[in-house]
Formats: structure tokens, C-alpha cells, sequence
């Protein structure tokens, strides 16, 4: 019950973690475009835009990933702890 | 709304009649002619029939048949839907026949998306939470090769279980189903609701302990189904939500392992079958930390347990998919 409740928790902070970050990137497009555009042009404009996104995706992989493997492995300690006591 | 929702039960009750009745006699084929993998989580690691999976690709495209009937002027996109999942089908076939590999198999199934290409069957003005709508005609194309090929392999990588892939998806296609009548894309909720039809007669077969496996023809046709789906009935957004579970256990193991693997070439299993039966994690550092390995670090549980909560995990996410879907609407 207690993995159920931590990975439970897991998918609700990664739930709420990506529509912070939609709204960052996408809160972040207009001034993006604006200035982007007049310099590079629409395609370089594009690409741009994704790698950025995709940088931020990474990242916030990264912070899941860290999230689930410490919880995981705090979860095995305390299990290897009770098993030698 | 209540025609389409009649419409879907008919169409969920076509999936579920074909897919019920074909497997009996594909799984006796299979057998038959030594089609048998390893149940390798119960200590008398019984045969059970492969790709079985086959009833599910069959049930699902008899009920695409019938949706054609219903709405003929969507035809593009159900074609659309038949040409891409059957694509994913013939690579999944294709990896039995000569074991594709690892590295392949999702280049492969990105090739699903060359149907919903050609006919032009996504709308690259999808809306998001929060924000509403928004004009993605560049990269939207250049997403979807990617995005089957993340449902399709994430939703086969958490088909380990007896009953994981037809419980957790079956669970999954009912809240995206909820989100596209949210959404107002009907045509699309009886589309999927052939496939749950599927998935629910497959799961009777499947769940602990199995008479079926699945393999991957059908696991990575019904993640690409999934996927499909969420284009067509546009709830991109909802379907990542729904399918958290399954993207997780895919990370994790990537994550772990630190490149694409196959089940078979890791050493160091995630899970280890005690001798009553009961699974428990590994403690073992190389192996894959996989969403069962978590499941079962707080201690031993049997098959249909880890299974149960998976499908719990599965019913969490479907309701934040929900949740993110009125998100859009009431924006």
C-alpha cells in the first residue's frame, strides 16, 4: 500500500509538473516569436522554439527520474532495515 | 449524445464478440504448433500460447469495419486508423519471426504515422490546459512518428504481467474514451470503444493466470491504437495523463539501464519468483528498476496483486486525464 501510495504520488506531482511547464513554454512562445522572428526567420524560429521545449522536457524527466529512484531506494533500505532486525 | 453513445456500445460489443470468440481457436493454434512462451513468474513456469495478441488486432478491425458504417464521411481518418494500428500489428508479427532488436523496433513502429500523414488525419491545432488553442502545423507532423513509437514500445514494455496490458489499457481507452465525448469528438469514442471491447475479452483470457499472451503483435498494436486514437479524437494532452504508468515503467527501465533493451538480454532480472509464488524485488544494482520492482520494494506480493496495482495506477491516471481534459474545455 505504502509503494501504491508513493508511486500514486509520483504521478500526481509529474501530473501537475507538466501543466506548469506547458504553461511556461507557452507563456513564453509569444515573446519568443516576437523577438526570434524578426532576427532568424520563421523556420530557424521553429526549431528554436522546440529545442527549447525539449531542454525543458529533459529536465523535467530528469527531476521525475531523481524523484521515483530515491523514493524506490529508500523504499529497499527500509525493507533491507526491518529484514535484518 | 445518445445515438453516439449507443453507437459506441454496439461498436464496444462487435470488439468484444469477435475478440472472444477467435480465441479459442488462434490459441489452440498456436499451441498447436508450438507457439508457447514461458509464464517465467510462476514457480512451474507453465506454456502458455503466443501472439495471441492476433484476436485483438482482428476484433478491434471487424469493429472499424462497423464504425465505417456509422460515419461514412470520417472514413479518411478511419482508414487512417485500420492502415496505421495494422502497420504496428505486421512490425510486432515481424519481431517474432526475426527478433528486430531493440533499436529498431521503434523506428519501425514509427512508420504507423505514415498513414496519418498521407491523409492528413490530425488536426495540428491542438489544445492544452490552461493555455487553450494553439498552432503547431511544423512540428505537430514531425510528433507523431514519435509519438506512436512511445505509446506503441511503452505500453509493450509493461506487458509482463498476467493481465498488465489489457487491465491497465483497457482501464486507460475508458478514460480517453470519457475525454473525447468531453471534447466533443464522438466519432473518435466509437472508434475506441471497439477497442475496449477487444481489450476487455482479452483480459478475461490474459489475467492471472493466463491462457494467452498477448506477445507484440498485440501489445504494440493496441499502444498505437492509443496513440491514434488521441490524434484523431484530439486529446493529446489527456493520453500522455492516462498513459503515465506505462511511460513511467519505460522511463525507469531506460533510465536504469542507460540505452533500449529487450526482456531477454537483461541478466540481472527486476523481479525474482519466491518458492510460494510470491514475486519479490530484486535487490540486485544492475537490474532495471521497472514499475513492478517498485510496486514490490515495500515487500512480496503475488502476480495478481503487482497486476491490481498497476490497474490502480492506470484508474489515478485516468482521472487526472479527465481532470486535464475539463481543464481544456472550461478554459
Amino acid at each position: 500500500m505504502r509503494a501504491f501510495v508513493g508511486l500514486a504520488l509520483v504521478i500526481v506531482f509529474v501530473w501537475i509538473t507538466m501543466l506548469a511547464g506547458l504553461v511556461v513554454i507557452f507563456a513564453s512562445l509569444p515573446f519568443l516569436i516576437s523577438t526570434l522572428s524578426v532576427r532568424i526567420g520563421r523556420l530557424l524560429e521553429s526549431v528554436m522554439v522546440a529545442g527549447i521545449g525539449a531542454v525543458m522536457v529533459l529536465v523535467w524527466l530528469a527531476i521525475w527520474k531523481e524523484l521515483a529512484f530515491r523514493y524506490f531506494l529508500s523504499l529497499l533500505s527500509r525493507r533491507e532495515t526491518a529484514d535484518s532486525s | 449524445m445518445l445515438e453516439e453513445i449507443l453507437r459506441s456500445a454496439l461498436t464496444l460489443g462487435a470488439g468484444f464478440a469477435v475478440t472472444l470468440a477467435l480465441v479459442p481457436f488462434i490459441s489452440s493454434f498456436m499451441r498447436r504448433h508450438g507457439v508457447v512462451g514461458v509464464d517465467v513468474h510462476k514457480p512451474e513456469r507453465p506454456l502458455v500460447p503466443e501472439l495471441c495478441g492476433l484476436v485483438l488486432v482482428l476484433g478491434v478491425t471487424a469493429s472499424t469495419l462497423i464504425v465505417g458504417v456509422f460515419y461514412s464521411e470520417y472514413l479518411l481518418r478511419i482508414v487512417a486508423f485500420a492502415a496505421a494500428t495494422l502497420i504496428v500489428a505486421a512490425v510486432g508479427a515481424l519481431d517474432r519471426l526475426v527478433r528486430i532488436g531493440p533499436k529498431l523496433k521503434p523506428l519501425l513502429t514509427a512508420l504507423g504515422a505514415i498513414p496519418i500523414l498521407l491523409l492528413v488525419a490530425y488536426d495540428s491545432h491542438p489544445s492544452f490546459p490552461l493555455i487553450g488553442g494553439t498552432r503547431l502545423t511544423i512540428i505537430y507532423p514531425l510528433l507523431i512518428p514519435v509519438a506512436l513509437a512511445v505509446t506503441a514500445n511503452s505500453v509493450n514494455m509493461l506487458d509482463v504481467y498476467n493481465g498488465s496490458m489489457s487491465g491497465t489499457c483497457a482501464v486507460a481507452t475508458v478514460a480517453i474514451i470519457t475525454c473525447m465525448f468531453i471534447r466533443g469528438s464522438a466519432e473518435a469514442a466509437v472508434l475506441a470503444a471497439g477497442l475496449l471491447g477487444g481489450l476487455l475479452a482479452f483480459h478475461i483470457y490474459n489475467r492471472y493466470p493466463a491462457k494467452i499472451f498477448a506477445s507484440d503483435v498485440g501489445s504494440l498494436y493496441v499502444g498505437a491504437a492509443i496513440g491514434v486514437l488521441a490524434i484523431l479524437g484530439r486529446v493529446e494532452v489527456a493520453a500522455v495523463t492516462i498513459l503515465m504508468p506505462q511511460i513511467m515503467n519505460a522511463f525507469y527501465g531506460l533510465a536504469a539501464i542507460g540505452r533500449l533493451y529487450e526482456r531477454k538480454e537483461i541478466s540481472a532480472r527486476p523481479v525474482r519468483v519466491l518458492p510460494d509464488g510470491r514475486l519479490e524485488a530484486s535487490r540486485d544494482p544492475r537490474a532495471p528498476i521497472t514499475l513492478a520492482r517498485m510496486i514490490l520494494a515495500s515487500g512480496p506480493m503475488r502476480e495478481y496483486e503487482v497486476t491490481r496495482h498497476m490497474i490502480a495506477l492506470s484508474a489515478v491516471s485516468a482521472i487526472l486525464a479527465v481532470a486535464t481534459e475539463l481543464l481544456i474545455v472550461w478554459w
